[in-house]
């Protein structure tokens, strides 16, 4: 009798164990998350950091402020990811929209470098036959396919441009570059791209249809300015499999560091044909006074757990926060907000 | 036979309490109720995983952000203290240690705002 309970509670703990891990993986639509790394990642449970390892958060001499939310992600392993770099920075995770009160000079003591990684104004569709009708927030800009973008707050398409004329460094990942696509077209200027794959959108006056992105896609990165402090001594590439995009990126208005062999079947499905297709995958310019890097590799767990991408990025944060390349963001100021911002 | 049976209403429990699970793992990240919460955290390791699910299961009565210091102590300032309904804290700030060029241990001190 016990011996027949028991086979049925280990029923009902693996079915349920499988069901729930099933939806997850499924929903989050991401692989599962990555082991944590091999030494100098902080452990998960219990503690404050002060037993000698460096804390979840880091407590490294570089400020960085890291922003999300407008898109979903595999949390544990891209907090990892920061972890990892614990010794050259410490970090904080402001998300929007408090992110949206901290971008301004009034706070930018604070931080060294803002590291973005989320959809600001993300869309919201119309809602599915059945299920309550989505919130609308006031004022969103409605695309063809009736979907529905936010505009900025007043208070951040005032106080983002001071920022960028204080001089900070400016790290954007992956998807950041959907951020304000159809709302704030200078934010776009800022970044050096944009995106979006779930509506047509206008993007410096040329009309797109949905952009295009591709799962899992295996891609090598090869870096074609091998000589920047951000690329310098690693090599001439990566391997890594990851989201690939096809959107529009601003090649006469950024200097790049690294291309993908990732070439879409038919690029005109995502871009009008008046914009070949760009294979750029990182980019830095300036925008204002700051200097600005940007990735286009970064979907999830299997590009952060590679060691290279890691170098990458924690490269990029590291010059950001440089003082040669803050003198190198003054000394080629970029104008792109009015000088009423 | 009978086994059998009882057996697939074991499995129809598992099922039940795997979709119950998958349900709230449905209402996504950050959730999207009408109650705007600031959780501030920071200080202490935590299980993030676990922690965030735990809020996304609150996601039909509230839409959480997370804020962690030192960003969060800038919302104790009634100008921009109205961003959100609730502030809920999971933090343990002043436990930080920062070593002196003494090699002594110094902490962070409360913020200004949180003094006043």
């Amino acid at each position: 009798m016990k011996t027949r309970l028991l086979k049925q509670l280990m029923v009902v703990a693996v079915g349920g164990f499988f069901v729930a891990s099933a939806a997850s993986t499924h929903l989050a639509g991401q692989a599962p998350a990555a082991p944590a790394p091999q030494g100098g990642a902080p452990a998960a449970r219990g503690g404050g950091g002060r037993g000698g390892g460096i804390p979840q958060g880091g407590r490294g001499p570089i400020k960085v402020m890291v922003v999300t939310k407008g898109h979903t992600y595999d949390r544990e392993p891209f907090f990892q990811m920061w972890d990892s770099w614990g010794s050259d920075i410490t970090w904080s995770h402001v998300e929007h929209p408090a992110a949206d009160v901290m971008l301004s000079p009034k706070y930018s003591k604070l931080f060294d470098v803002y590291a973005f990684f989320d959809i600001g104004g993300p869309g919201v569709g119309s809602g599915r036959q059945g299920q309550p009708a989505p919130i609308v927030p006031p004022g969103s800009f409605k695309t063809a396919n009736n979907r529905f973008y936010p505009p900025p707050s007043e208070q951040l398409k005032t106080e983002f441009p001071k920022l960028l004329r204080e001089g900070k460094g400016f790290v954007f990942l992956h998807h950041a570059s959907a951020a304000w696509t159809h709302t704030w077209p200078e934010y776009s200027e800022v970044v050096g791209g944009a995106c979006d794959w779930y509506a047509p959108q206008r993007v410096r006056g040329i009309d797109h249809p949905n952009h295009g992105y591709f799962g899992m896609t295996p891609q090598f990165i090869t870096y074609v300015d091998k000589a920047h402090p951000i690329t310098k001594g690693l090599g001439d590439g990566f391997h890594v499999t990851d989201e690939a995009y096809a959107c529009h990126w601003f090649e006469d208005s950024v200097h790049p560091l690294a291309r993908t062999d990732f070439q879409p079947a038919d690029p005109t499905k995502n871009l009008n044909p008046k914009v070949k297709y760009s294979n750029l995958a990182a980019w830095v310019k300036v925008a204002e006074n700051s200097p600005v890097f940007f990735t286009q590799v970064g979907h999830g767990v299997t590009a952060w757990a590679t060691p290279a991408y890691r170098q990458l990025v924690g490269n990029a944060i590291k010059w950001a926060a440089s003082p040669e390349a803050l003198a190198w963001a003054k000394a080629n100021p970029k104008r792109i907000f009015n000088s009423s911002n | 036979m009978r086994n059998i049976s009882k057996t697939f209403i074991w499995v129809a429990v598992a099922l039940a309490i795997g979709m119950g699970s998958a349900s709230m793992l449905a209402q996504g990240q950050w959730g999207n109720g009408p109650i705007k919460v600031a959780i501030v955290t920071k200080g202490h390791n935590f299980d993030r995983d676990g922690f965030f699910a735990f809020w996304d299961s609150l996601g039909q009565e509230i839409t959480w952000t997370h804020l962690q210091h030192p960003a969060a102590l800038e919302f104790f300032d009634p100008a921009i203290a109205d961003t959100f309904d609730v502030y809920a804290f999971f933090d343990a700030p002043g436990r930080t240690a920062t070593p002196g060029p003494d090699g002594k241990p110094t902490f962070e001190q409360p913020h200004r705002r949180r003094r006043t």
